[in-house]
């Protein structure tokens, strides 16, 4: 029931007879709903650490909404359940900062975008619903605790830390949940199939080397015949690796052009809000789109940045080998071919050196080294992409390892393949 | 039943902020492109005049923060009014290794100097757009300090208002650097600069106590807050002990901003007082959209505990409205469960590294959920009637060091 329907419940219990009244204003106190169990539970993972075992589980859009009675995903609130067993002899605390810096409140989640009348002080903003769903923070030894802590949301992948804090210790466990509701585009890739009747080939290290300083300098357009932004990035990793490393870095998923993500594209670029996930247009390399595409918006549609990987064939030490590329859009502009475009930054090889930051300082980095390949331009002679903007480049590559497990960042080794560009291009 | 209003609030807002940047949009293309791009490059030496210096083995890092009149001057273009901060870093390298500076220690998610030149474009020339995307770059901290060198530069931060609280991080072969600054940013006065600390009490009123005659004082009386006539208000749920510039550096560290003075626009009849006072500082945590979170309320108490300061802090948590600008079209409300200000707190800090020791004492019955109490302003509120007693450092405390004392077990639902 929902409060306006509450309120005027209320109001039609003045005209009754007193015991009528009183069960109906025991009807109109919000009494906790029966926590619906959906499949959401079937999609908890379990992790155990220390003698603490913690499930967690995230359910969508439609079933947040059956479980609160109110459309959470709307509002930018995405509960996540935990349930969390002590079996360890001493009292522990669950911390949800470490889940969500900027977790909600529970009656905070309850009364998002109130309406005037509720405004006033007069009503009542105590919602037990909530409060009783949500998960208690103290773990006595040998309990069990389970319920909700209200998140910000976060389509596609759910991606977040359950720290767990006892007298002396702290057990931390990561957890990658995939929420049904977007249709994101690595899903659809067949990465078995990408090369089908060929070997992965595996290459020593100066095979690597030479082979990705070989390679083709830039994207290209569909058929092939123009050069577009630069390939500056090679990633090492396997597919969970990468996604891991890049959802715990902050980058979105992106979803796949259909008609639902086109009208959320519009809206945002009309009303300038942040459609996180938003489609990104196809730059081609070896005859084909980009395999995944990540982004990581800022204020708006129009300031994010982009990331696009291709998988090769070639293996390094057992793992997969990627080409990417990676721009900072500052803004849209208008142009004759494609109407509207991101404008992006043309110092490529800052937003290279920002990649490199963002990933080690959010753990998810082994090491890194630089290779040659792109091919240098100066910032007075620089080169286009294919909608035309500029772009200049001391003409490096950088090798990324990624880990799917927490690196210090004072662990990150540096590989001396190249000597570092920051050495030579010192003003 | 009635039903729904055609268009409600929210959607006529929506519907408004369209309109409103259509015809922005017009304006703006129609504006003739010709302002030349001018600066002030005269003022960037008084920045760097006033900059504060730290070093560590053969390593010096300078830095100082423009304010936003300064700004202004500096870079031609009002970079405040669009939430940008630039911070002026110079990193003497007396070291015989090269030296990597992380951008992204200064802030995560710093504008690059073109993206800067960008976002103010409208309304120059070409040829000015041209020439402010270069002064842009070049005005830009390299990332490369090479051995027996120096470099200076911006970097384009978001802005905050108040102290300027940030890392430096140096990275070489061999060793890593990281500098922790606090910095005054000229051009904005916190409402604590405005306080007497040292009149707020004679020294007979002082009261030191150790740990345990501490623990006695605290849980002698209860801690509300009071209107201007001794009203009851709502309950202070956290004690903060450290002296004011670890205090301060503590609560910066923890991401909470520093407030102007408005003690002079107060409604005297809804403001909470302590002591007979309206609080000596007050701060600001909010989330990335902008939504305010959090307000901390400080009061400094005539209590001391082993010759440390002792402070009441009460934290309202505002929630409602989704953005900013709704909480200023529609208001906001406090959260009615007055604990989990304070629950956010105490987590806030200590991830912030900023928590020394903590201690809990169970101060009084709980206002249970079904039967909320209401203050002098008719505020409703709930609580588990726990006390926080933090102590704050304002050198980094690693999680692990944070040491409990030994009162009450921290408050919990069964």
């Amino acid at each position: 029931m929902n409060m306006r329907i509450q309120t005027i419940v209320c109001f039609a219990v003045h005209g009754l007879a007193a015991s009528i009244i009183s069960m109906l204003i025991t009807a109109c106190a919000s009494t906790p709903a029966p926590i619906y169990q959906g499949t959401y539970l079937d999609r908890a993972q379990t992790q155990e650490d220390g003698g603490i075992r913690v499930t967690a589980a995230v359910p969508d859009a439609e079933e947040s909404k059956r479980i609160f009675g109110k459309p959470l995903y709307k509002l930018g609130i995405q509960p996540v359940w935990l349930k969390i067993e002590n079996r360890s002899d001493e009292p522990v605390s669950f911390l949800p900062v470490g889940l969500d810096p900027a977790y909600f409140s529970a009656t905070e989640a309850a009364s998002l975008d109130m309406n005037s009348r509720r405004l006033q002080q007069g009503v009542s903003l105590v919602n037990e619903r909530f409060f009783e769903a949500e998960l208690p923070l103290y773990v006595s030894p040998g309990e069990v605790q389970s319920g909700f802590i209200y998140s910000a949301l976060d389509e596609g992948t759910k991606s977040f830390n359950v720290d767990i804090l006892g007298d002396q210790s702290i057990v931390s466990f990561t957890f990658f949940i995939p929420v049904p509701g977007l249709r994101v585009d690595h899903y659809t890739v067949d990465w078995n199939n990408l090369y089908p009747g060929q070997e992965p080939n595996d290459l020593s290290r100066d095979e690597l080397i030479h082979i990705i300083e070989a390679a083709i300098c830039c994207v290209t357009d569909k058929k092939g015949e123009n050069l577009g932004d630069p390939l500056n990035l090679v990633i090492i990793g396997g597919v969970h690796e990468l996604y891991n490393a890049f959802i715990r870095a902050g980058w979105d998923e992106t979803e796949t052009i259909n008609r639902s993500s086109l009208w959320k594209t519009f809206k945002s670029f009309v009303g300038g809000g942040e459609y996180r996930y938003s489609p990104v247009s196809a730059l081609y390399v070896f005859d084909r789109p980009q395999d995944v595409a990540f982004q990581k918006a800022r204020s708006n549609i129009h300031e994010r940045n982009h990331l696009r990987l291709w998988l090769t064939n070639m293996r390094y030490q057992d793992e997969p080998v990627w080409f990417g590329q990676i721009s900072r859009d500052i803004g849209v502009r208008f142009t004759r071919k494609t109407i509207t475009t991101h404008k992006i930054d043309p110092n490529v090889d800052e937003t290279r050196e920002y990649l490199l930051e963002n990933l080690a300082y959010s753990q998810a980095l082994e090491k890194f080294a630089y290779v040659y390949g792109v091919g240098e331009a100066p910032i007075d002679q620089p080169r286009g992409n294919l909608t035309g903007d500029p772009y200049f480049t001391d003409g490096y590559r950088i090798v990324l390892w990624v880990s799917a497990t927490p690196v210090d960042i004072a662990d990150v080794d540096v590989e001396m393949w190249r000597p570092s560009p920051l050495r030579l291009s010192i003003p | 039943m009635r039903s729904e209003p055609a268009i409600n609030p929210l959607r006529r807002f929506d519907l408004t902020r369209q309109f409103l940047q259509l015809a922005a949009a017009f304006v703006l293309l129609s504006a003739c492109a010709t302002q030349p791009f001018q600066y002030d490059s005269a003022l960037s030496s008084a920045v760097k005049g006033r900059a504060i210096t730290e070093t560590t083995g053969e390593v010096t890092v300078s830095t100082s923060v423009p304010g936003e009149e300064e700004t202004t001057s500096i870079f031609g273009v009002p970079m405040y009014e669009r939430g940008i901060q630039p911070v002026w870093i110079e990193v003497v390298n007396n070291s015989d290794d090269f030296l990597r500076l992380a951008l992204s220690s200064i802030d995560r998610e710093y504008f690059s100097p073109i993206e800067v030149a960008y976002l103010h474009r409208k309304g120059f020339s070409k040829s000015a757009r041209a020439e402010m995307e270069r002064r842009f770059y070049d005005s830009a901290m390299p990332r490369s300090i090479p051995a027996g060198e120096s470099r200076s530069g911006y970097v384009f931060t978001h802005a905050n208002p108040g102290t300027k609280s940030f890392n430096v991080d140096l990275y070489s072969n061999a060793n890593d650097y990281s500098f922790a600054f606090f910095v005054t940013v000229p051009g904005f006065i916190p409402d604590h600069q405005a306080v007497s600390f040292k009149d707020l009490y004679s020294e007979e009123e002082f009261r030191n106590y150790d740990l345990t005659g501490f623990r006695t004082a605290l849980s002698e009386q209860q801690w509300f807050t009071k209107s201007k006539s001794g009203q009851p208000g709502l309950p202070v749920s956290v004690v903060i002990v450290a002296n004011g510039l670890d205090t301060l550096k503590a609560l910066l560290r923890a991401g909470w901003y520093e407030q102007p003075d408005t003690r002079d626009l107060v409604d005297a009849q809804t403001a909470h007082y302590m002591f007979g006072r309206l609080p000596d500082a007050s701060f600001r945590t909010r989330r990335d959209d902008k939504s305010e979170r959090n307000e901390l309320y400080v009061w400094q108490t005539p209590l001391r505990v082993n010759g440390e300061v002792v402070w009441m802090g009460r934290i309202v948590h505002f929630i409602g409205q989704r953005n900013q600008i709704r909480q200023v079209l529609f208001g906001a409300r406090i959260d009615p469960n007055v604990d989990e200000g304070r629950n956010y707190f105490m987590q806030n800090i200590w991830y912030s590294q900023s928590l020394e020791q903590l201690a809990w004492l169970e101060m009084s019955d709980p206002v249970p959920i079904d039967e909320p109490a209401r203050d002098f302003n008719d505020t409703e509120y709930f609580t588990d009637g726990y006390l926080a007693v933090a102590w704050l450092s304002g050198e980094p405390v690693s999680l692990i060091e944070t040491t409990r004392v030994d009162w009450d077990s921290q408050p919990h639902r069964k």
